[in-house]
């Protein structure tokens, strides 16, 4: 799966922010540690003429999910 | 004993469309939260209601989310009433007709029902609607709270974990689990006594008595909320087209919530 690969910083800045009145910003650490978000087309669509409308246009790039431990272990 | 049989004149009827369809009270609150003006989710919606109210299920329900309307706005409200328990949705999300599917990876929703604000100790219930074959890793619904209070169920983990319940007690298992598609329900009504039901029938019930607090920690949708690492997590990849959160039921109202559920997704030509 794809997604929009951030700096520390930007994800400091989407975090839990609504860009909708009821969606928010959920980012999540790869396999590496670096930072992710993940937008549907429905999402992008309440981005543009928004604050955050430069996500629209970031390329996307492999995420590779983290190891989990067995949950039921 | 399931019965539909309400047309004009039906319990609290507040609105009569331009097709001569009498709406219940619940069914028009919905519509004008929604802005749904879809005539064939109106009438599903209206007849899963008149059946909740004539099987003694509607009282049942803390929160049912009919996921009806294609977007995130209209998937988000609580059919039992409108101005409570909206969802909160992260980003990654798509919503169409069929219902909203998580992406696997970053996705959920957030009920804001925390089950020990909300719902009874050692009798309460998540009902789930899964229209996505095949194992997924991931949660499907619930919460674990700091002190390991379990509610959560999931559907179809792995081979070796298939689907799992645990409302307010240790998990377990139905060991045939393979293939669990459409109306699935994680239920508790007595310390021991828990039941998982697939489409109705009942497949694994567990008599372990469970000394287990609510959890203090609101139920997400796609993930589960493990407050030990730090909220969501464990992603869920799933198309739910209906999820409910209520009160514990017995074998009859199981089976009668199956009948209302898969009436209402086939009169939307989205069941499984």
């Amino acid at each position: 799966m794809n997604g929009i690969k951030l700096t520390t910083i930007q994800k400091e800045q989407l975090q839990g922010v609504y860009f909708a009145e009821n969606i928010f910003f959920n980012c999540v650490q790869d396999i590496n540690n670096d930072w992710f978000v993940f937008l549907s087309e429905e999402d992008k669509l309440y981005l543009r003429n928004t604050e955050f409308e430069w996500l629209n246009s970031e390329i996307e790039s492999e995420y590779v999910p983290p190891i989990l431990e067995n949950p039921f272990a | 004993m399931y019965g539909v049989g309400f047309g004009i004149g039906a319990i609290g009827a507040t609105t009569i469309l331009n097709s001569g369809l009498a709406l219940s009270a619940r069914t028009t609150a919905f519509k004008n939260a929604t802005g749904i003006t879809d005539v064939t989710i109106l009438n599903a919606l209206n007849t899963l209601d008149l059946g909740l109210i004539s099987n003694g299920l509607d009282t049942k329900m803390k929160a049912l989310y009919p996921v009806v309307g294609g977007d995130s706005a209209k998937h988000s409200y609580n059919f039992m009433n409108p101005s409570q328990y909206q969802l909160s949705f992260s980003s990654g999300w798509t919503h169409s007709s069929n219902g909203m599917s998580a992406n696997g990876s970053s996705a959920y929703a957030d009920t804001g029902i925390n089950p020990i604000v909300a719902l009874t100790s050692m009798s309460s219930g998540l009902s789930i609607y899964n229209r996505t074959t095949g194992y997924k890793t991931g949660f499907d619904i619930g919460a674990i709270d700091s002190s390991n209070n379990n509610f959560y169920g999931h559907i179809n983990y792995n081979a070796t974990y298939p689907t799992g319940n645990a409302i307010q007690g240790d998990r377990f298992l139905y060991t045939s689990s393979s293939n669990d598609v459409g109306l699935i329900t994680f239920n508790r009504t007595a310390n021991n006594v828990a039941n998982t039901w697939i489409k109705g029938t009942k497949v694994a019930t567990s008599t372990v008595t469970s000394t287990s607090g609510l959890s203090n920690a609101n139920i997400y949708i796609g993930a589960i909320n493990w407050t030990t690492f730090g909220g969501a997590s464990y992603f869920c990849a799933r198309q739910y087209s209906l999820v409910a959160i209520h009160n514990g039921i017995n074998d009859a109202q199981a089976a009668n919530l199956n009948t209302l559920v898969q009436a209402f997704q086939t009169s939307l030509s989205r069941q499984v």
